[in-house]
C-alpha cells in the first residue's frame, strides 16, 4: 500500500496517510501527498478533498523523528521547504479540504490539519498539540503562523511554548476544531458532511472560490483582497453554475449545478 | 464545549446526576460515604526513572516537562474512566444476587469503585485547571453500555453472576496490577491517592475468587460453560496491560510517573522495552496459579479450567486481530470464525446461565 492511499468516491477524494502505527510523515510521504493533490485538482470530477490517518489511534504524530535525527541540516532544510510547498498547494486548491480527525494530531500532523479548511475530530479519538519545543525545535511547517491565524496570537505562543495537547473539546473551544463527531461510523458521518458540498445540490466552483478569496485575501493588504474577491466574483458571473443558479431561484426550483 | 461546572462540589452534583441517568438505585449506597482518601508513602523520593531520587511532586506546576503533565492528565483519566464503566456494567445484578452476603459483596464493590472514580475525578478537578475538570465530566459522559468507554474489557457486557465474578477476579485484578504501578507515581497526590484504592481493590479481587471457588465447589454449573466465561474475560484483562514494547509505557517510565508492579523491591534495572509485557506476565503467573488451585476443587473426572493463550482474540499488542484458538493455533478466518462462536458465551449459554444460577445451590455459601 503507498504512504498516502488515494481514492475518488462520488465526486470525494479521500486521502489516507498511511504509515502505520502513528501515520507520520517522511520526506517520501509529502512527496506522495503532494503528487495527490496534484491529481486532485487535475480531476474534474472532484469537489471536496478528505484527509485522514489509517487505522484508529491516529491521524498523524508529524515528521517521522528518526528520519530528521540522522538526516544531515541540507537534507532537512529542503524536507522543510518542500512540506510547506506541500501544503500551500492544499491552500491554493479552489476545493474544500476537510481534515478527518480520526486519533491523535501531534506536531506535523495539527501542521497538516491545520492546512486543511475544516477540522473534524472523532470523539475521545486523541489529543492535539503543537510539543516541538520539547524537541528543542519549533514547528517549522507553517504552524508558528497557521495556529495564530486559527487561535490568537497569545493563545498560539503559550501552546506551542508550553508544548501543551489539548482535547478535541478545549480545542474545538478556541476555533481549532469545527466540528467533534461521535466515534461509530466515523469516517462515514465525515462522508455524510462533505457530501453537501458535491453538485448537483452545492455549487462547488463557488464553494472552491469563496475558499481562495479568505485563503489569500487574508495574507495581503484590504484593497488587494477586495479586489481579488472582486475577480473571482466575475469568475463565478461568468460561470454556468451562476446562471443556473440564478435562474432556479427566479423560477422557483432546486438548481441543479455542475461545478462549472 | 467548556466544562459544565466549576468546583468539585458541583462536580459531586453531576456524579449523582450520573447515577440517576444509568439507572443506579441510590438506596443501595445510602449509607456509603463518598470521599476523597490518601494513604501515606513510604518516602517522599522519586523511586524510578529519569528524576530518581528528587523529591515527589506535589502539584502540577513542580512537574518539570509538559509532556509529564499530559502523559499524567492521561493515565488519570483512564483509571477514572475504568471505574465508572465497571459500574455501569454491573448495574443490573442487584436483582439476581444469589445470597444476602453476595448483594452486600456486590454494593461494596460498586461503591468502591464509585469511590475510586470520584478520587480520580477529584486529583482532575483540583489539580489540572480548566482540562482537568473537562475529563472529570467527560468521565461521566461516555457510557459503557454504548461501547464508549476507553478501554476494550469496559464495554464488554456483564450479564449475569458468572460474569461477575470471572470480572472481578481477573479485571479488577487487573486494577490492582496498574493501581500497585501507580502507587510509585513521581505525582505525590496520585501515589498517596493508589493506596487505599488497593486495599479496596483487594477485596474486589477476593470476591471474584472466591465467588469461582464456591461455584466450583457446589459443582452446578458445568466447568465448560464456565470455561466460556473465562475465554470471554481473559484475553481483554491481556489486552488492558497494553501493547507490547510500548513507547508510551517506556516514556511514563522514564518520567517517574508509573512504574513495576515490584518497583520497591525488584533491585535490577527495568527493561524500558518491555514493561507491558513484564507486568502482563506478572498477572499471568498470578492467574495461573489461582486457576490452578480452582482446578484442585474439581472432582478428578471432570475437564479442567484453563487460560485462553496469550494470542486468544486479542485487540491489542503483536497478536491483535489474529486468527488463533483458544489454545494458540492459528486458524484459517472462517474456522477462527466457526471457533469464536464455539468458545464463547452465545446467547444459548446465557440463557443457561439464567436458568441454572435460579437454583437455590448453584453456588456453595459463603463460609
Ligand atoms: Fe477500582
Ligand atoms: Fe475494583
Amino acid at each position: 500500500m503507498a504512504l498516502v492511499d488515494y481514492q475518488v468516491e462520488n465526486g470525494i477524494a479521500i486521502f489516507t496517510l498511511n504509515n502505520p502505527p502513528a501515520n507520520t510523515y517522511t520526506y517520501e510521504m509529502m512527496r506522495e501527498l503532494d503528487e495527490a493533490i496534484l491529481q486532485a485538482r487535475f480531476d474534474s470530477t472532484v469537489h471536496v478533498l478528505v484527509l485522514r490517518g489509517q487505522g484508529e489511534r491516529f491521524f498523524s504524530a508529524g515528521a517521522d523523528i528518526q528520519m530528521l535525527q540522522q538526516a544531515d541540516p541540507t537534507f532537512k532544510y529542503y524536507f522543510c521547504l518542500h512540506a510547506n510547498e506541500t501544503l500551500n498547494r492544499l491552500e491554493q486548491t479552489p476545493k474544500l479540504v476537510i481534515a478527518a480527525l480520526n486519533g491523535a494530531t501531534v506536531g506535523g500532523g495539527l501542521e497538516i490539519a491545520m492546512a486543511c479548511d475544516i477540522r473534524i475530530a472523532k470523539k475521545d479519538g486523541g489529543r492535539v498539540g503543537l510539543p516541538e519545543v520539547n524537541l528543542g525545535v519549533l514547528p517549522g511547517t507553517g504552524g508558528t503562523q497557521r495556529l495564530p491565524r486559527l487561535v490568537g496570537k497569545t493563545r498560539a505562543i503559550e501552546l506551542m511554548a508550553t508544548g501543551r495537547l489539548l482535547s478535541f473539546e478545549e480545542a474545538q473551544e478556541i476555533g481549532l476544531i469545527d466540528y467533534i463527531f461521535e466515534p461509530e461510523d466515523f469516517f462515514k458521518q465525515v462522508l455524510d458532511y462533505a457530501r453537501q458540498f458535491l453538485p448537483p445540490y452545492k455549487a462547488s466552483k463557488a464553494v472552491g472560490r469563496i475558499k481562495r478569496a479568505v485563503c489569500t485575501g487574508i495574507e495581503v493588504p484590504f484593497s488587494e483582497a477586495l479586489a481579488l474577491e472582486r475577480e473571482f466574483q466575475q469568475q463565478l458571473f461568468e460561470s454556468s453554475d451562476a446562471a443556473e443558479g440564478l435562474a432556479a431561484y427566479v423560477d422557483k426550483r432546486v438548481p441543479r449545478f455542475r461545478g462549472l | 464545549m467548556p466544562a459544565k461546572f466549576r468546583t468539585f462540589d458541583e462536580w459531586v452534583d453531576l456524579f449523582y446526576a450520573w447515577q440517576d441517568d444509568i439507572g443506579l438505585e441510590r438506596s443501595y449506597f445510602q449509607d456509603y460515604r463518598f470521599e476523597v482518601k490518601y494513604g501515606e508513602l513510604p518516602t517522599q523520593e522519586i523511586l524510578f526513572g529519569d528524576f530518581a531520587g528528587e523529591r515527589r511532586w506535589e502539584s502540577v506546576r513542580e512537574i518539570p516537562d509538559q509532556r509529564i503533565r499530559d502523559a499524567l492528565l492521561n493515565y488519570l483519566v483512564y483509571q477514572g474512566d475504568t471505574e465508572f464503566a465497571s459500574v455501569e456494567q454491573q448495574r443490573t445484578l442487584f436483582a439476581t444476587a444469589p445470597s444476602d452476603y453476595d448483594l452486600r459483596a456486590l454494593c461494596r464493590v460498586m461503591a468502591e469503585e464509585m469511590r475510586h472514580g470520584f478520587q480520580m475525578s477529584h486529583l482532575l478537578v483540583e489539580y489540572f485547571g480548566t482540562s482537568g475538570r473537562l475529563e472529570a465530566q467527560k468521565l461521566l459522559e461516555r457510557r459503557a453500555f454504548r461501547k464508549q468507554r476507553l478501554l476494550g474489557s469496559f464495554n464488554e457486557e456483564v450479564d449475569n453472576w458468572l460474569d461477575f465474578f470471572v470480572y472481578t477476579q481477573f479485571i479488577d485484578r487487573d486494577g490492582k496490577y496498574q493501581l500497585r504501578m501507580l502507587s510509585h507515581s513521581a505525582f505525590a497526590p496520585l501515589a498517596r491517592s493508589t493506596l487505599p484504592m488497593l486495599k479496596e481493590e483487594s477485596f474486589h479481587l477476593g470476591t471474584g475468587n472466591d465467588g469461582l471457588r464456591r461455584i466450583v465447589r457446589a459443582g452446578k454449573i458445568p466447568i465448560p460453560l464456565l470455561q466460556k466465561y473465562f475465554n470471554k474475560w481473559v484475553p481483554t484483562a491481556y489486552d488492558l496491560f497494553g501493547t507490547d514494547e510500548s513507547s508510551s509505557a517506556h516514556w511514563g517510565y522514564v518520567w517517574g510517573l508509573k512504574g513495576r508492579f515490584d518497583e520497591d523491591t525488584n533491585p535490577t534495572p527495568a527493561d524500558r522495552e518491555h514493561l507491558n509485557e513484564y507486568a502482563r506476565s506478572l498477572f499471568i503467573a498470578e492467574i495461573r496459579d489461582l486457576t490452578e488451585r480452582l482446578n484442585r476443587l474439581i472432582p478428578e473426572d471432570q475437564p479442567k479450567l484453563v487460560l485462553p493463550d496469550e494470542k486468544f482474540h486479542r485487540r491489542i499488542g503483536r497478536y491483535a486481530g489474529g486468527t488463533y484458538s483458544v489454545s494458540g493455533e492459528r486458524l484459517s478466518p472462517e474456522a477462527y470464525a466457526q471457533h469464536l462462536a464455539e468458545v464463547l458465551p452465545s446467547e444459548a449459554d446465557k440463557a443457561l446461565v439464567a436458568e441454572l444460577t435460579r437454583q437455590p445451590d448453584w453456588i456453595a455459601p459463603k463460609n
